[in-house]
């Protein structure tokens, strides 16, 4: 008869565990106890009822309780089904509780229920987004370098893209928006990036700003045949939304 | 001796809880940096001086594997009136500069033709591209990552040639 990773033979009076391929001869009171356990397979025996198999001179509950445990330290793995029922006896179970996650480790016959797994995982995956927090590697990448302008409203972040061509006139008009900026009674964003491209008729202006701890953004665009791009005022800025 | 299947049934919980933390990282690592790929969606409100009108462009730039493709979209108070899609492949990434290089050997142009204005930014582009894209030459393109935050979802590039630049998200 089985018995988890054991073999219960009656006729043999031994109890085999096939994980540690080791065979047990019965002595008789843990062999009566074992076959009185699978004779009422998940049944609760009372202590009453295992002792009648025990020799009339020792019918007590402590040899009991030594055949108990002798019993279950051979079953090994296998121990956890036989169980005690709240003192009063005793039950071999047909198999293992499954919604019982046994994790070695944790002391020998210790179980966590499933909830209690949950729980612990969800405390790995708190200590994972802690160590993040702390040993993420700084992924802003930050390659242009900017200077603060002076405005009625505050100080402004203001990044000239430059560009490399030699075209300074390109450059000089890019350097004159922040004096434009300046003008403004407010500057409604916080960060202000602005280039002119080669073919010279484009200006784009990149805004951010942070609002309630999220960043926002905005492109502007400046397209003119004409290379001062004279039209760019207070007025134009404001009419962007770039100043108020 | 315990024998192999007791050893599996014994550390199989702790290593199912190690391999789910290890897949979790390595998830959101991937998701933070995979820097092999391009997806950026830009927005932007253009003027155009000569005529004093106002324009929407909006601008997607992918790729997927090698393949690499900017898509230009041009609008006049929320109606499309040009569409512009350049195909090529991405080459290269230079970690030093973060630029990602990208080659161009394809384009296709769609013009509203009702409105019969076509803005001259999107009209620069298709000049641009046409001159350079016959006789199977191609166009190489940087695109040059300024800043990025991953965190807050942008980046500002400067797309070269041209030298404009755009923040976009992520």
């Amino acid at each position: 008869m089985q018995i988890g990773c054991c073999w219960f033979d009656t006729s043999q009076t031994t109890l085999t565990n096939h994980e540690n391929d080791t065979s047990w001869k019965m002595p008789v009171v843990e062999f009566n106890v074992v076959t009185l356990l699978t004779q009422h397979r998940g049944q609760v025996l009372s202590i009453q009822q295992l002792m009648q198999q025990l020799p009339e001179n020792a019918q007590t509950k402590e040899v009991l309780t030594a055949a108990i445990e002798r019993i279950r330290f051979f079953l090994g793995s296998s121990s956890e089904l036989l169980v005690a029922v709240d003192d009063q006896g005793f039950m071999l179970l047909k198999r293992i509780n499954k919604a019982k996650v046994n994790l070695n480790g944790l002391g020998p016959h210790r179980t966590i229920s499933n909830k209690q797994y949950g729980i612990l995982m969800a405390q790995l995956m708190l200590l994972l987004i802690f160590i993040y927090s702390i040993f993420e590697p700084t992924p802003t990448i930050q390659q242009v370098e900017g200077y603060q302008v002076a405005t009625p409203s505050g100080q402004v972040e203001y990044y000239p893209i430059m560009i490399n061509a030699g075209e300074h006139a390109i450059n000089a008009s890019v350097n004159k928006f922040d004096l434009m900026m300046a003008q403004c009674k407010r500057v409604l964003w916080q960060e202000v990036y602005v280039s002119r491209s080669t073919s010279d008729k484009l200006m784009s202006i990149v805004l951010t700003r942070d609002i309630n701890g999220q960043r926002e953004v905005k492109n502007v665009k400046a397209y003119s045949d004409e290379k001062s791009f004279a039209f760019i005022d207070t007025q134009w800025l404001v009419r962007q939304g770039i100043c108020s | 001796m315990p024998t192999i299947a007791a050893k599996k049934r014994r550390y199989a919980p702790r290593f199912i809880v190690l391999f789910s933390v290890a897949l979790i990282a390595f998830g959101h690592y991937v998701y933070l940096y995979d820097k092999d790929q391009i997806f950026l969606q830009c927005q932007a409100d253009a003027y155009i001086a000569a005529t004093e009108t106002d324009l929407q462009i909006g601008l997607e730039i992918k790729s997927l594997a090698d393949e690499f493709s900017m898509d230009y979209q041009f609008l006049t108070d929320g109606e499309v009136i040009g569409e512009i899609t350049l195909d090529g492949m991405l080459t290269q990434l230079q970690y030093g500069d973060m630029t990602y290089k990208a080659t161009l050997n394809e384009g296709q142009f769609n013009i509203d033709l009702s409105s019969m204005y076509i803005p001259p930014y999107m009209k620069n582009i298709i000049d641009f591209s046409s001159e350079r894209m016959v006789d199977d030459s191609e166009i190489e393109v940087d695109i040059r990552v300024l800043v990025t935050d991953p965190k807050q979802g942008y980046s500002i590039i400067q797309l070269l040639p041209g030298e404009s630049i755009w923040v976009c998200h992520n």
